[in-house]
């Protein structure tokens, strides 16, 4: 229920600002013109109002009745609106909280590692030979073309307790027959943000190193001339010069990488076997099991919506900060 | 460790991206940073080698006690099953067209709002760009069922069309949130600079920003490429009527059935060869890219 | 351009209309009749590409037939497993629905609650065999209390016990174990002679194979009402009951003293494994022997080192129940020709086509199991096991998969070493808040 007084005041804010706000002078090239920034966004709003508007209409409707059943999604009549009595029920399960706590958890292990890993990489892309950025770019591009729908098998094989190649590496260190057999997914607390984290990031990472690393193109190079010429040390230099420039891409990629982490589910799916037992679930995980794959609509509507508005109220202060990029008084 | 010019950038206009590349580095340290990126690559490597090699691998490997990690003998059968199967081609065809469509429609719809959010304050552009996030936190399973009743309704249910104008709420919102942190690092001087050097409006566009964007559009265009190559829920609950597939619909005939095991060695073959014209496209998108830089875009 | 915009106005104003009209339908569903007259017309037919692999031949005749008979064209669409369940939510709703669908048995009771099949009970009469269909499978197809039919049987799988003659020969059992406590023999005599073998399973029983765990269950508790009971209004476990548990404690018995390694695992990966030389027994469908010793995947020198038997029961010729797997056909009330659709199950189920089928998967008719065992030596024992007593899922439109994952789940943590009864009495009660709504 914080959840929703922290989603307030985004809204009112928002809408004050839109509000009071005289158009700012605009610079740079079209200017001029009122209609001309509606006449841009148009084709993105038309198809999304076109392709959207319905079903986010439906999560919205649902979420207020009790169709919990196919039965009732056929035959609406069989149907009630309940208010907010969905709500309560969700919001009302202990198993709720202890996987959104899980969720944020996880959450932020992979955000962390994944950002701070695709940034490590991205520089030693710049530092590197020609013909080794070729093939650190070839092999992202794989594992970043590879479909989610095979890469949850190889990382089933990988893992395996009997016969998995992980195993068998660790063998081959330690000499042990026992770690042959070690099995990462009986507890899941190694399951998850070991196996799951590490199969999350390394899917993750092509994405951010690559995009990092063209945003790092943008970095004028008489400005790092310039810093190094004043004395400032490699991380300084990073610090003042590097970060600013890229801050806009960092930032919407971490806020990404947050949404898309958040919400998880084909990977750790995929790595139990299709049935992903309670110690894995993270909201994603959840919303399926509890809701989508019972056919129960309302519920998952619920789910859908609480999860939206958690994400937004993690992201509040950020979005404010993301809103100025491009502002015009920057 | 100092910086050295090392491209002729842009002679004409100002040098805002050229690479913050050290090639004067010392040798030793090139090294150093070449054998971790050679560890990195080998690490992320590493999944797609096995799957790679299980491709090759004939029963001899697969029935050894121990994993092995170079197959005894290689085996071409796994290919040549994908290649006799009658639906391979077909599939592909249906993949590209989505994907080449969906791609080019949402980088010219999401181009045009990227610059419209990034250069102009308007009434409406906060609620815009929030919008645009918060579509992106929509779980897809949860409002298939609605869009399905949508495209129904519209009659593109079965249609690759269908399936594009889907895929466009998943790339658009993310094509604006991302080119617009690209746009906005471009000063808007230039554009005014480009205006006095008696170009148009629409000539600036053309020759300062959509130049200078390269670098975003391509990071975004492939975003966009690989999640419409690689999307299967849309894809196979809104092709269902017309019977027609995606290679992601396709490679799930090889999945185990009540009646047969799974043939994972065709299964992992035709993923690498469906996947392969993905990373030869970028490969030599990656060229244009670089190639792009260092001439200097700017030439008005 | 043009068609772009165009296409977009048209999402546009649908949406306009859609969210103004709901579908008017009610419970009460259509009657099927059979109807002859296609000329001229085209029928969708969706079938699993288990058939396109498997016997391609059969459908291949039904069609045949199916022109002759009615001057009617048709479509088959292949299709996989995976997400089906959403696509038939989605397709099952909307106006252009196909005029045959195929779907698992144990899918089948939400769509028929929800009238999203034409009623099949005045026509089933002139199916042929409809009087001898395998009980499970035609439970499937019919409402709780069996009075209305919905879907028509079309195959069945059964698990059996896939067993290495040689290491069992050689460990000095001749003949193949009638009951459990030969069984139990058996395997504590194979157990050691391979004492030596690293990881060795006498029988590699997966934690989260829960059908061939609650199988054991049926053992002791009967095939009627596993998992839970109706009285036609609300459901009560049976997990719990002593004498299932007392089943399942036999299963966990197996795990613990011949089975080594996945606990946290299904049986996905077990043909592969007992391929690798250190497995003597599993249970599984009749086709896993197969994969065993295919020259693929498998080991082909296994061949004719393996046999398959159902699975011992407490006394000689009653074998453990099995759980009986399988398909059905039925005809969507929202598909335009549903008249045609019933004529082509008839035709597609009918004894020609069902009996070539037979040499490829069980037959849906009880006549026709003879066909199937004859067909090869390997199938007697499937053979066996369905025509046996085999047992079901609760016949309810609230089952769904999320229960599936709950007990796999619950014998996968049975197999870690939980209290069975305890782990039982969890997940009967998340069962149970799923069934009664």
């Amino acid at each position: 229920m914080s959840v929703t007084t922290n989603e307030t005041p985004v809204a009112v804010e928002e809408t004050a600002a839109a509000v009071a706000a005289p158009p700012p002078p605009r610079r740079g090239i079209l200017a001029g013109g009122h209609y001309i920034p509606y006449a841009m966004i148009l084709p993105a709003v038309v198809a999304l109002v076109g392709v959207l508007a319905y079903p986010l209409y439906q999560l919205f409707d649902l979420s207020f009745q009790n169709i919990n059943r196919y039965s009732y999604l056929v035959n609406p009549a069989l149907a009630k609106y309940i208010g907010f009595e969905g709500y309560t029920k969700v919001l009302g399960d202990d198993q709720f909280w202890e996987v959104v706590l899980r969720s944020i958890y996880f959450t932020v292990e992979l955000v962390v590692l994944s950002m701070v890993l695709g940034m490590l990489f991205a520089l030693l892309l710049n530092r590197v030979s020609g013909w080794v950025k070729v093939v650190c770019i070839t092999v992202m591009m794989f594992v970043w073309a590879i479909p989610a729908l095979v890469t949850g098998t190889i990382f089933r094989w990988l893992f395996a307790s009997n016969g998995g190649v992980v195993d068998y590496i660790g063998y081959l260190f330690t000499g042990d027959e026992k770690t042959k057999h070690y099995d990462w997914f009986a507890d899941p607390t190694v399951g998850l943000y070991v196996v799951g984290a590490a199969v999350i990031v390394w899917g993750a990472l092509p994405f951010l190193v690559l995009g990092l690393n063209a945003a790092l193109t943008q970095v004028p190079k008489e400005l790092m001339e310039a810093a190094k010429l004043d004395g400032a040390s490699s991380l300084q230099a990073f610090r003042h010069v590097v970060i600013p420039v890229i801050k806009p891409f960092l930032m919407i990629s971490a806020a990404l990488s947050f949404i898309w982490d958040f919400q998880v589910f084909a990977q750790i799916f995929s790595l139990r076997n299709t049935s992903p037992e309670p110690g894995y679930w993270t909201i994603g995980t959840y919303l399926f099991q509890k809701g989508i794959v019972a056919s129960k609509y309302s519920d998952s509507s619920v789910i859908s919506i609480a999860m939206i508005l958690l994400m937004l109220a993690v992201l509040v202060f950020y979005i404010r900060q993301m809103l100025k990029i491009g502002a015009q008084d920057r | 460790m100092t910086t050295t010019v090392d491209a002729p950038a842009a002679a004409a206009g100002p040098k805002v991206r050229a690479k913050v590349r050290t090639t004067g580095q010392r040798p030793v340290m090139t090294w150093i940073w070449n054998t971790l990126g050679l560890g990195f690559a080998a690490v992320m490597g590493f999944p797609i080698y096995w799957m790679l090699i299980t491709t090759f691998k004939t029963n001899k490997d697969l029935i050894a006690k121990d994993p092995t990690f170079w197959p005894q003998a290689f085996s071409f059968d796994s290919y040549k099953t994908i290649f006799d199967d009658k639906e391979f081609l077909p599939a592909l065809q249906n993949t590209i067209a989505i994907t080449l469509g969906s791609v080019v429609l949402g980088l010219v719809v999401g181009f045009l709002a990227a610059v419209a959010v990034a250069r102009f304050g308007f009434r409406g552009r906060n609620f815009f760009i929030v919008t645009m996030l918060v579509v992106q936190m929509v779980p897809l399973l949860a409002i298939i069922g609605p869009l399905f009743v949508v495209m129904n309704n519209a009659g593109m249910t079965g249609t690759l069309f269908g399936v594009m104008l889907a895929y466009l709420v998943f790339t658009v919102p993310y094509v604006v949130w991302t080119l617009r942190s690209f746009i906005v690092n471009i000063p808007a001087e230039l554009d005014e600079a480009a205006m006095v050097d008696g170009c148009t409006q629409w000539g600036a566009f053309f020759r300062v920003i959509l130049p200078l964007t390269l670098p975003g559009l391509i990071t975004t265009g492939v975003y966009s490429w690989i999640q419409a190559w690689n999307e299967f829920i849309v894809a196979n609950v809104l092709l269902s009527t017309g019977g027609q597939k995606t290679s992601m619909i396709w490679l799930t005939f090889y999945a185990t059935t009540p009646t047969r095991g799974a043939d994972y060695g065709s299964q992992m073959a035709g993923a690498l060869l469906v996947s392969l014209p993905v990373i030869v496209l970028f490969v030599i998108f990656q060229k244009k890219v670089s190639a792009g830089l260092t001439a200097g875009a700017v030439k008005g | 351009m043009n068609r772009k915009i165009a296409a977009v106005a048209a999402i546009a104003t649908v949406l306009v209309a859609s969210a103004c009209s709901s579908s008017g339908s009610s419970g009460d569903a259509k009657q099927a009749t059979l109807s002859k007259d296609g000329k001229g017309k085209k029928i969708t037919v969706w079938l699993m590409d288990d058939a396109q692999k498997g016997w391609p031949s059969v459908v291949e005749a039904a069609k045949k037939q199916f022109k002759e008979e009615t001057g009617a064209d048709v479509d088959i669409q292949w299709q996989t497993w995976t997400n089906y369940t959403t696509k038939l939510d989605t397709a099952l709703l909307s106006g252009n629905a196909p005029e045959v669908i195929e779907l698992g048995n144990t899918q089948t009771a939400k769509y028929i609650e929800a009238g999203s099949f034409v009623d099949l009970t005045g026509v089933k009469s002139q199916f042929e065999n409809s009087d001898k269909y395998l009980d499970s499978l035609a439970a499937s197809g019919q409402t709780a209390d069996g009075s209305k039919t919905y879907a028509i049987p079309y195959y069945a799988g059964a698990r059996v016990l896939i067993y290495r003659k040689d290491l069992f020969a050689a460990a000095g059992v001749a003949n193949p174990p009638t009951t459990l406590a030969e069984l139990k023999d058996a395997l504590a005599k194979v157990k050691a002679a391979n004492a030596s073998t690293p990881n060795f399973s006498a029988l590699y029983l997966p934690g989260q194979n829960w059908y061939t765990a609650a199988s054991f269950g049926a053992g002791t508790f009967g095939v009627k009402n596993i998992v839970a009971k109706s009285d036609g209004d609300k459901w009560t476990g049976t997990l719990t009951d002593p004498k299932f548990v007392e089943g399942v404690k036999v299963w966990n018995d197996l795990q613990k003293e011949f089975s080594v390694g996945g606990t946290t695992t299904d049986e996905a990966t077990q043909d592969a494994l007992m391929a690798k030389g250190n497995i003597a027994a599993i249970v599984g469908n009749g086709w896993e022997l197969g994969q065993v010793a295919d020259p693929k995947v498998g080991d082909p020198g296994l061949k004719d080192k393996l046999a398959s038997i159902a699975l011992p029961g407490a006394a000689a010729g009653q074998p453990t129940p099995a759980f009986l797997g399988g398909s059905d056909l039925a005809v969507p009330a929202k598909s335009a020709n549903p008249g045609l659709g019933a004529t082509f199950l008839q035709i597609f189920t009918n004894t020609k086509q069902q009996t070539e089928l037979a040499k490829f998967a069980i037959p849906n008719a009880k006549n026709l199991v003879a066909a199937y065992k004859a067909a090869a030596p390997a199938n007697k024992a499937t053979g066996d096991a369905a025509e046996g007593q085999t047992w079901f899922i609760p016949n309810s439109p609230m089952w769904s998969g999320a229960d599936e994952t709950a007990l796999k789940n619950a014998f996968g943590a049975i197999a870690a070493g939980g209290d069975p009864a305890a782990e039982l009495k969890k997940v009967e009660e998340t069962v149970l808040k799923d069934l009664n709504g």
